[in-house]
C-alpha cells in the first residue's frame, strides 16, 4: 500500500534556520519542497557562498575517488589519523595519501609489465635455447635472435642472400616454429660483423628481439633460466603490494568516508537553504513526511530545539497528489514482490500499489507456464545452495520471488502430473488437474478463463479508483465493463458445457445492457476499451502457448534419452535439452508473467507518475568498506 | 484434407508472424536501444514496447495446434 503522506511546515525565528536544518539533517523524515505558492513566506534568495560550496564539493568528490581506488578496508579499521576538513593541514594529508597510493599503482604497473614481458620472452627464447650456433674454431660470435612471420618464410632465403653478400658465408642461421603465425630466428654473425647486420636488419624492417636488460649480454640457456625464476618471484611480489594497499585502505579509508560523509552533508545542507523561505523575522521549511512520523518528529524537536520552533503538520488535498512522494508499505512477506515494480515508474500518491497482486498473480503465471516439478525442485535446491551466498537486501528479496516462482511450479507440476516432461508418467505420476500434452484446448480455455479473471480484477480496481475519486460515471462504466467480462465469460462456459447454464435471451439482454451502460459510460472510448478487454483477454492463450511447448520441448529429451544409440549418446543429448528447456523455463515464462501484469493488468487500473520520497538526511554510512 | 496441407497451414501459422513479430522487434529494439542511451528512464515503456508484438506469434502458434489437433476430423 502507499503511504499516507502530510504537509509539514518547521517554523521558527530566523536566525535558528541552521540549527533548524541541521536538526532536520540528523532525523531525515522530511523531504524538503519548494515554497508553495499561497505561503506568505518568500524563497530564500541571499548570497550563496559559493567558494564554499566548490570547496565541499571537491573535499568530497576527492575523497570519493580515492576510496574507489582503494581496496574494503576492515570493519574494525584503526582510528582515523587524517586532520578534519576545515583543518589547513587536511589538503596535505590527502596529498600524500594520494601521493602513496599513486607510487603503489606505478609499482604494479611494472610488474604486471614485467609479468607480461618474461611470459612473451620466455617462449621465444624456449623455441631459440635449443638450437646450437657455429660459426667455426676461432671466431668470436654474436647471437641475434630474430621473428619473422611465418606467412612470409621467403624473407628467409632474402635474408640469407643479403647476408652472404654482406659477411660471405660467416654466419649462421637457424629457425623453429614459435607459434602458428611466428618463426623464431637464431643468427649468428662474427662479433665484428654484428653491427653491420643489426643495420641491414634494420634497414630491412625485420624484428630483433632485444632482451629487457637484465637478461641481456648471456647465452639464451641462462636467460631461460633467469626469466623461469623472475616468473616465480612475480606473483610473491604482486600479493606484498596487494598487501601494502589493503594496508593503506585500513589506515585512511575509514577517516576518508568521514571526510566525505561530512563535506556531502554540510554541502547538502548549505543547498537546503534555498528550498526554505523566510519573512522578516521567521523562517518556514516546507517538506513531506509519512503522517505516522508526524508526532514522532515534532517530539523531537521539541526536545532538541526547545521553544520557539514549531512543527505543523497538515493532510494532503487532492490537487496535491501529483506533487506528493510515494513511500511503498507492505506487509513482509510482500515486500520482496515490490522488485517487480522497479521497471515501471511508481504509482501516482493517491492510487493503488498493485504489489499484492503482483505477488499472488506472477507467481501463479509461472507455474502455470512452466508446470514441471522436476524444473521446480531444481530451481529451489540452487536457491537453497546459493542463499548463504546472498548479501545484498535485493538479492535476497530477488531469492525470495524466485522461491514463490518455483515452488508454483511444482505445485502446478503435481497437477499436471509432469516430472522432466513425461518422465513422471514413466515412475507412476498421474496428473491430478489436467495433461497437457493430451488436453491442449481445455489448457487453452484454462489459460483464457484466468486471463478473463486478471483482467476483469484489474477492471474492477479501476472501478473502484474512479468511485474513490468521484468519478462516478467512469466508476460505473468500467463496473459495467466487468460484469460484461463475467457475463460473457459464463454464458462462453454454458455454450461449451462446462457448467450447466443454458444461453437465454434474458441473458443476452443483461449483457446488452452492460454493454451499453458502459459505452455510454466511458463514450467512444468505452467501446473501444471493450474490444481492447476482449483483446488482451486472448493474449493470456501465451500461457498455453509457452507452457505447451516447455512440455514438448521435455518431452522431445526424454523421447532421444530413450531411442537414441549408443544410450550414453541419447542421455547426453536428453541432458543437453533438458538443461536448454529449464534455462528457456526460467527466461520465457518470467517475461510472459512480467508482460501480462504490465501490460494487460496495469492497463486497467494503474496510474504511473510517482516518484520516491527522498528525505533530507546525512549521507548514508558506508557499510563494510564498498567501492563508492 | 491431405495431411500434408494440415502440416502447411500449422507451419505457415506459426512461421507468417514470425517473421512478422521478428521483423516488428527489430525495428522497436533498435530504436528502443537508442532512445535508452538518451533518457534510461525509457526502458520500461521500451520494454512493454517490444513485448506488444509477439501477442502475433503466440496466437500463431495457438492457431497452428487448433489445426494441428482439429484438422482432419471433418
Amino acid at each position: 500500500m502507499i503511504v499516507e503522506m502530510a504537509k509539514v511546515e518547521v517554523l521558527g525565528p530566523r536566525r535558528r534556520l541552521p540549527e533548524a536544518l541541521a536538526f532536520l539533517q540528523r532525523e531525515g523524515v522530511l523531504e524538503l519542497r519548494a515554497a508553495p505558492g499561497r505561503s506568505p513566506a518568500h524563497p530564500i534568495t541571499g548570497p550563496r557562498d559559493d567558494a564554499e560550496e566548490r570547496r565541499l564539493a571537491a573535499i568530497a568528490d576527492g575523497a570519493r575517488r580515492l576510496l574507489a581506488a582503494l581496496p574494503a578496508p576492515p570493519a574494525d579499521a584503526a582510528a582515523p589519523p587524517l586532520p578534519s576538513i576545515d583543518a589547513p593541514e587536511y589538503a596535505a594529508a590527502v596529498d600524500r595519501v594520494r601521493d602513496e597510493l599513486r607510487a603503489l599503482d606505478a609499482k604494479q604497473a611494472a610488474l604486471v609489465e614485467e609479468s607480461e614481458t618474461a611470459a612473451r620472452y620466455r617462449r621465444l627464447v624456449s623455441a631459440l635455447a635449443p638450437l646450437k650456433p657455429s660459426l667455426g674454431p676461432g671466431v668470436e660470435p654474436q647471437t641475434i635472435g630474430l621473428l619473422l612471420r611465418r606467412d612470409r618464410a621467403d624473407t628467409l632465403g632474402l635474408l640469407e642472400r643479403e647476408l652472404r653478400a654482406l659477411v660471405g658465408d660467416g654466419f649462421d642461421l637457424q629457425w623453429r616454429e614459435i607459434d602458428a603465425d611466428l618463426l623464431g630466428v637464431l643468427l649468428t654473425v662474427p662479433r665484428a660483423q654484428a653491427g653491420a647486420v643489426a643495420s641491414l636488419l634494420f634497414e630491412r624492417g625485420i624484428d630483433e628481439i632485444k632482451l629487457p636488460p637484465r637478461y641481456a649480454n648471456q647465452s639464451l640457456v641462462r636467460a631461460l633460466l633467469a626469466l623461469d625464476a623472475r616468473a616465480r618471484e612475480l606473483p610473491a611480489d604482486l600479493r606484498r603490494l596487494d598487501e601494502e594497499r589493503a594496508a593503506l585502505a585500513a589506515r585512511v579509508a575509514p577517516s576518508l568516508q568521514a571526510a566525505a560523509r561530512d563535506a556531502e552533508a554540510r554541502l547538502d545542507a548549505a543547498r537546503a537553504v534555498a528550498s526554505c523561505g523566510e519573512t522578516a523575522h521567521a523562517f518556514v521549511v516546507w517538506g513531506w513526511t509519512p503522517r505516522e512520523r508526524v508526532a514522532a518528529l515534532a517530539g523531537a524537536a521539541a526536545r532538541a530545539l526547545g521553544p520557539g520552533v514549531e512543527v505543523m503538520a497538515f493532510p494532503v488535498e487532492p490537487s496535491e497528489y501529483g506533487e506528493v512522494p510515494v513511500v511503498l508499505r507492505n506487509p513482509r512477506f510482500l515486500r520482496p514482490f515490490e522488485l517487480l515494480l522497479a521497471l515501471v515508474p511508481l504509482p501516482r500518491y493517491g492510487t493503488i500499489d498493485p504489489t499484492a497482486a503482483l505477488a499472488i498473480f506472477f507467481p501463479l503465471f509461472f507455474g502455470l507456464v512452466l508446470g514441471d516439478a522436476g524444473f521446480g525442485l531444481i530451481a529451489l535446491a540452487a536457491l537453497a545452495l546459493v542463499r548463504r551466498r546472498l548479501r545484498t537486501p535485493v538479492q535476497q528479496q530477488l531469492a525470495v520471488v524466485a522461491a514463490a516462482c518455483a515452488v508454483s511450479a511444482v505445485v502446478f507440476g503435481v497437477f499436471f502430473g509432469e516430472l522432466f516432461g513425461s518422465l513422471g508418467a514413466h515412475l507412476g505420476m498421474r496428473p491430478l488437474l489436467m495433461d497437457r500434452r493430451a488436453m491442449a484446448i481445455p489448457f487453452l480455455m484454462v489459460s483464457l478463463a484466468i486471463g478473463a479473471g486478471h483482467v476483469v480484477i484489474g477492471i474492477a480496481l479501476g472501478a473502484w479508483e474512479a468511485a474513490r475519486r468521484g468519478h462516478v460515471r467512469e466508476a460505473v462504466g468500467r463496473a459495467a465493463h466487468a460484469l460484461l467480462l463475467v457475463g460473457a465469460a459464463l454464458l462462453g462456459a454454458g455454450v461449451v458445457r462446462w457448467i450447466p447454464l443454458a444461453p437465454s435471451t434474458w441473458m443476452l439482454a443483461v449483457l446488452g445492457a452492460l454493454a451499453l451502460t458502459a459505452v455510454v459510460a466511458g463514450g467512444p472510448l468505452g467501446l473501444l476499451e471493450l474490444v481492447l478487454s476482449a483483446g488482451h483477454v486472448l493474449s493470456y492463450a501465451r500461457l498455453m502457448a509457452l507452457g505447451l511447448a516447455s512440455v514438448m520441448l521435455a518431452d522431445l529429451a526424454n523421447h532421444l534419452g530413450a531411442t537414441v544409440k549408443p544410450a550414453a549418446l541419447g542421455w547426453a543429448l536428453a541432458l543437453l535439452l533438458h538443461a536448454v528447456n529449464f534455462t528457456l523455463g526460467l527466461i520465457s515464462p518470467t517475461v510472459c508473467a512480467l508482460r501480462l501484469q504490465y501490460v494487460e493488468f496495469f492497463d486497467k487500473f494503474y496510474q504511473a507518475g510517482g516518484r520516491a520520497w527522498r528525505p533530507f538526511a546525512l549521507p548514508p554510512l558506508q557499510q563494510g568498506g564498498a567501492h563508492v | 484434407m491431405s495431411s500434408w496441407i494440415i502440416a502447411f497451414a500449422a507451419a505457415a501459422a506459426v512461421a507468417v508472424p514470425a517473421i512478422a513479430t521478428a521483423w516488428v522487434q527489430s525495428r522497436i529494439g533498435s530504436a528502443g536501444a537508442g532512445a535508452m542511451s538518451e533518457k534510461p528512464e525509457l526502458r520500461s515503456a521500451v520494454l512493454v514496447m517490444l513485448a506488444i508484438p509477439e501477442t502475433m506469434v503466440i496466437l500463431g502458434f495457438v492457431v497452428a495446434v487448433l489445426i494441428l489437433l482439429g484438422g482432419g476430423t471433418k
